[in-house]
Parts: structure tokens; C-alpha cells; sequence
């Protein structure tokens, strides 16, 4: 059951990424050209998922919006991880003082909620691309720390990670071949959801008005534009948002099965 | 003398659970002292959670003691994380389970620089070859091998870097019978060939008769007796003692 998911989910995900890598080659049109034929046309043979309020391309728009969409997804999460893992593995292995501090530091971070400082931080810095990767990227690491300082002080105790003292690898060669690989497991799984946690956040910014700016189409902006002609134009709400939809339960299935996977 | 225990006392604080109060001591050791000469072995027997693994870690500097010293003589001893290892009780869990065989026997090698790299996969190859493995486990995880293979391994891994002295703490207890006696030889082949020093820890008089020259006998943390084997086994002093080896010839 674990590895069908697994592979339904990567399927999800596959098709996903070579659609976004592949966007100049797949996309029908240029995303951000308008069409003189109409706005709001319905999906046709000519524009398969319709046009948008400003005549433009409904289907390239989404698919250079999964190139902005997902990469704000794994590299938020890319952050994340690396400053979670920094943090849990010094916090576990050294113990101490230092895991009081760092872990209390986790604590403040835990405090604000995550969403709304994501927003002020963002109100502050401007809604860049690239800001708002970084802003979620460390904004979100604390969950990864906590993980990851938990498998740590297990594994710290095991027989295999005492041998390794006894031969004399030093503490980074113990944290880094050893420590590490052996606690990735579960860190995958939580950010293989970070990944979708962050299309997620990305949109509700957008909702904003603090998400990527037009013209450059997210799955976020392209969604929330959609708001105003909502009554007249299902389409441009209902693709955008399937993509979404089904980027997340994508990311779901791969976590689910990983977590079977690794038991 | 190879080795010099002086004194060493070591206590544990552990929690009494949620919702007790205070923590509790546990005396794992109670001012344990011995020495050892060069190329001798010594068995230390006693019974579960007498202090014996705690004792291990802490001639190998794994965990730190509360009072007391270890002292290994520089002469023979020059360099203690290459010269002095352990193998531990449980080879299940000795064995980086993310790591191939190959990796994991050659990082002393790589720690300690005891050869080239480029000479590192033949090393290793002689390494298991030495232990009675072939080279096709060089390649594979942990997880492919049965208790005694793994112990093998462990074996490989703390000869490479040629240590002087090696604490085995109950090295095949949690090995099937069939394999003990053999791994037992092997040892003994091992200790003549690298004309090794080393402490045998074991809960069964039997194995300690066949592998130690002089024993230490251990009760919740202190020595209660101590000698040369066949005085400890002929005329035991201690009624703890009398009680071990009457429970050995049970077996
Ligand atoms: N990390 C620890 N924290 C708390 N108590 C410990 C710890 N390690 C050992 N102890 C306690 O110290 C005592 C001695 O344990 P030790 O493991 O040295 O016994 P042992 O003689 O090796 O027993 P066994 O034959 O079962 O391996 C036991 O009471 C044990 O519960
Ligand atoms: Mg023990």
C-alpha cells in the first residue's frame, strides 16, 4: 500500500516538475500574452483551459505558474531543512546549555503564529519571489529541529554511534555520516508536506496581495484573480485551483509512503 | 603494566518517572581499582547490572567517571583512540545501519591514515578475510548479515586500526550456541597474532575459564574478589563467587 502511494504520488509530482521544467516547450502560449480574440473565452480547442480575465492563456499561465509555485515550494523547504537540521543536530549531539538556548529559541519562534508573521515579515521586505522563499524558509525550521534533535539523543546512546567515539572519528564525522543519515527519515516526510505547506502559504499570500506580483503568474495569484469574475469564468477557478489540489495530494502521497517505507 | 584502574567510582542519576519527585542514584561503580601487565587477559565476570559495560565505557573514555583514574602506559599505549578498542555485546546494534561494510571498515583506516586510500578497499578485503568473511560483503548493509557475521565485522573494524588492547564485553553472549565456541577460537587466534592485551567480559564462568588468565569478580559495582583464574576457580573465597560457579555448572 506504502509504495503505490509512493509511486502514485511521484507520478503526481513527476508530471508536475517536467511541466514546470519544460515550460517554454509545453506551454502553448506565452503566458503573459493577450490574446486580441477575447477575455473570459471558455476552454476551447484554441485556448484548452480558456483565456483569463485579461485574455491571456489559462493553461500556460498554470504551467509557468508550477514553475514559480514549485520552486518556492522546495526551496522554502530546502531552507528550512537546513537550518532545522543545523539546529536539531548541534542541539541533540552537544546537549546542554547550548540545546537550552536553542531549543528555547524554537520555543519563541513556535510562539508567533507562523502565518501571520510570515505576512508582517513579508509587508516589511516586499513580496519578492525571492523574499517570500526565504520568509518561509525561516519560518519554518522548527518542527525539522525538533525532529531531528529528538533522533539524535536516541541515536547518540547506540552501540554503533559509541563504536565510532572508540575509534576516534571526531564529532563532526559522527554528526555528519553518521547522526544525520540515520535521523533524515522522518525529516523527508515532514518536508516533503512543507512543500506543500508552502503553495499553500504562498497562496493564502497572494490572497493578500503579498504573494508573487503579476505578471508573473503563480498558482497563488492566478487563483485569487480569478476572485472577481468568479460568477461569470468557473474556469479560472477551478484549474488553478485543481493544480493546487492536486500538487498537495501529491506531496501527501509521497509523505505517507515514505513514512510507511521507513516504518 | 599496561593498564592502571585506580578507584573508579561512577553513579548514574535517573529519573524516577513523571510524576515522582527527585531523581534517584544508582551506583554503578564503587571504587574499582586493577592494573594488567602487557599481553595478559582478564576476564571480569558478574552478574546482570553489576557495572561491568559501564566499566568498559569507561576505560575507553566513552563515558566520564565520577572519581577515580584510568591510566594506560604511554609506552605501549602511544595513541589511545587507535590503540585501544571494544567490541560491544550487541553486534545488532553495533553496525551503522545506513552504512556498507566497506565504508564502515574503512573509516579507522581513513581516522587513523594506517594506509593510502587508494589501498583502503584491499585492506579492507584482508580485514574480513582475517574475521572469515569474504570480500562480496564489502558491498552490502549491515542488515544482510546474521548476528555472528555482524560480530565479525565488528571484529574487522576494531583490528584495523592494530590496536594493543581491546575490551570485549560480552562478545558472544547474544550469539547463537552453535557459533559461541567458534567465535571464542577466533579470538584466541587473534589475541596470538596481534599479541593483544585485552579484557574479557563475560556472565558465564565457562567462556571466562576458557579466555582469561587472571578474573576480577563483580558485585553491584565493586570487586569482590580477584586473582589468578585457577585460584578464583579451585578455591573461590567468596560465596558470591561459589554461587557464579555453581550457576556455571548448571549450564
Ligand atoms: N546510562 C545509564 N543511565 C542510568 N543508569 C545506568 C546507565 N547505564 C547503566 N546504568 C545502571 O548501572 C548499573 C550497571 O549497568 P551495566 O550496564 O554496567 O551492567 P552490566 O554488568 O554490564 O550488566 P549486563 O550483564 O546486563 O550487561 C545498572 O544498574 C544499570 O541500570
Ligand atoms: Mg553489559
Amino acid at each position: 500500500m506504502g509504495s503505490k502511494r509512493l509511486l502514485f504520488g511521484c507520478l503526481i509530482i513527476g508530471i508536475f516538475s517536467l511541466l514546470a521544467i519544460a515550460a517554454p516547450l509545453v506551454s502553448p502560449y506565452d503566458p503573459s500574452s493577450i490574446d486580441q480574440a477575447g477575455l473570459l473565452m471558455p476552454p476551447s480547442a484554441r485556448h484548452l483551459l480558456g483565456t483569463d480575465g485579461l485574455g491571456r492563456d489559462l493553461l500556460s499561465r498554470i504551467i509557468y505558474g508550477a514553475r514559480i509555485s514549485l520552486s518556492i515550494g522546495l526551496i522554502a523547504v530546502g531552507i528550512s531543512v537546513a537550518i532545522g537540521l543545523v539546529f536539531g543536530a548541534v542541539s541533540g549531539f552537544y546537549g546542554g546549555l547550548i540545546d537550552s538556548l536553542i531549543m528555547r529559541f524554537v520555543d519563541i519562534m513556535l510562539c508567533f503564529p507562523t502565518f501571520y508573521l510570515i505576512l508582517a515579515v513579508t509587508a516589511i521586505l516586499g513580496p519578492s519571489i525571492f523574499n517570500i522563499m526565504i520568509i518561509i524558509g525561516l519560518t519554518s525550521w522548527m518542527g525539522t529541529a525538533r525532529l531531528i534533535r529528538a533522533e539524535i539523543l536516541s541515536l547518540k546512546e547506540r552501540e554503533f554511534i559509541q563504536a565510532e567515539r572508540a575509534i576516534g572519528a571526531s564529532s563532526s564525522r559522527i554528526i555528519l555520516r553518521h547522526l544525520i543519515p540515520n535521523a533524515i527519515g522522518p525529516v523527508m516526510v515532514n518536508a516533503t508536506l512543507g512543500i506543500a505547506g508552502a503553495i499553500l502559504v504562498e497562496s493564502g499570500l497572494s490572497f493578500l496581495g503579498l504573494g508573487v506580483q503579476p505578471p508573473t503568474p503563480s498558482w497563488g495569484n492566478i487563483l485569487i484573480e480569478s476572485k472577481s469574475t468568479l460568477g461569470v469564468a468557473w474556469w479560472i477557478t477551478v484549474f488553478p485551483g485543481a493544480a493546487i489540489l492536486t500538487t498537495i495530494l501529491g506531496f501527501n502521497f509521497i509523505a505517507e509512503g515514505l513514512k510507511k517505507k521507513i516504518g | 603494566m599496561i593498564l592502571q584502574v585506580k578507584n573508579i567510582t561512577k553513579t548514574f542519576i535517573v529519573e524516577r518517572g513523571m510524576f515522582k519527585r527527585g531523581a534517584g542514584l544508582v551506583r554503578a561503580l564503587d571504587g574499582v581499582s586493577f592494573s594488567m601487565e602487557e599481553y595478559s587477559a582478564l576476564g571480569v565476570v558478574g552478574e546482570s547490572g553489576s557495572g561491568k559495560t559501564t566499566l568498559a565505557k569507561i576505560i575507553l573514555g566513552l563515558i566520564p567517571a565520577n572519581g577515580g583514574e584510568v591510566i594506560f602506559d604511554e609506552r605501549m599505549i602511544a595513541d589511545f583512540r587507535k590503540d585501544v578498542q571494544i567490541i560491544f555485546q550487541n553486534p545488532y546494534n553495533s553496525l551503522d545501519p545506513k552504512m556498507r561494510i566497506i565504508n564502515t571498515l574503512a573509516e579507522p583506516l581513513l581516522i587513523h591514515r594506517v594506509i593510502p586510500r587508494h589501498a583502503l578497499k584491499e585492506r579492507a578485503i584482508e580485514l574480513l578475510r582475517m574475521v572469515g568473511l569474504d570480500e562480496g560483503a564489502l558491498s552490502r548493509y549491515p542488515i544482510e548479515f546474521s548476528g555472528g557475521q555482524r560480530q565479525r565485522i565488528c571484529i574487522a573494524r576494531a583490528l584495523a586500526s592494530e590496536p594493543k588492547f581491546i575490551v570485549l564485553d560480552e562478545p558472544i553472549s547474544s550469539l547463537d550456541l552453535t557459533i559461541q565456541a567458534e567465535m571464542l577460537d577466533l579470538f584466541l587466534a587473534l589475541k596470538e597474532r596481534f599479541k593483544l592485551t585485552y579484557i574479557f567480559i563475560s556472565h558465564n564462568l565457562a567462556v571466562i575459564k576458557q579466555m582469561a588468565d587472571q578474573v576480577i569478580v563483580m558485585e553491584s559495582g565493586k570487586i569482590v574478589e580477584q586473582g589468578a583464574k585457577d585460584a578464583i576457580f579451585n578455591s573461590p573465597a567468596k560465596d558470591y563467587t561459589k554461587l557464579l560457579l555453581e550457576a556455571a555448572r548448571g549450564w
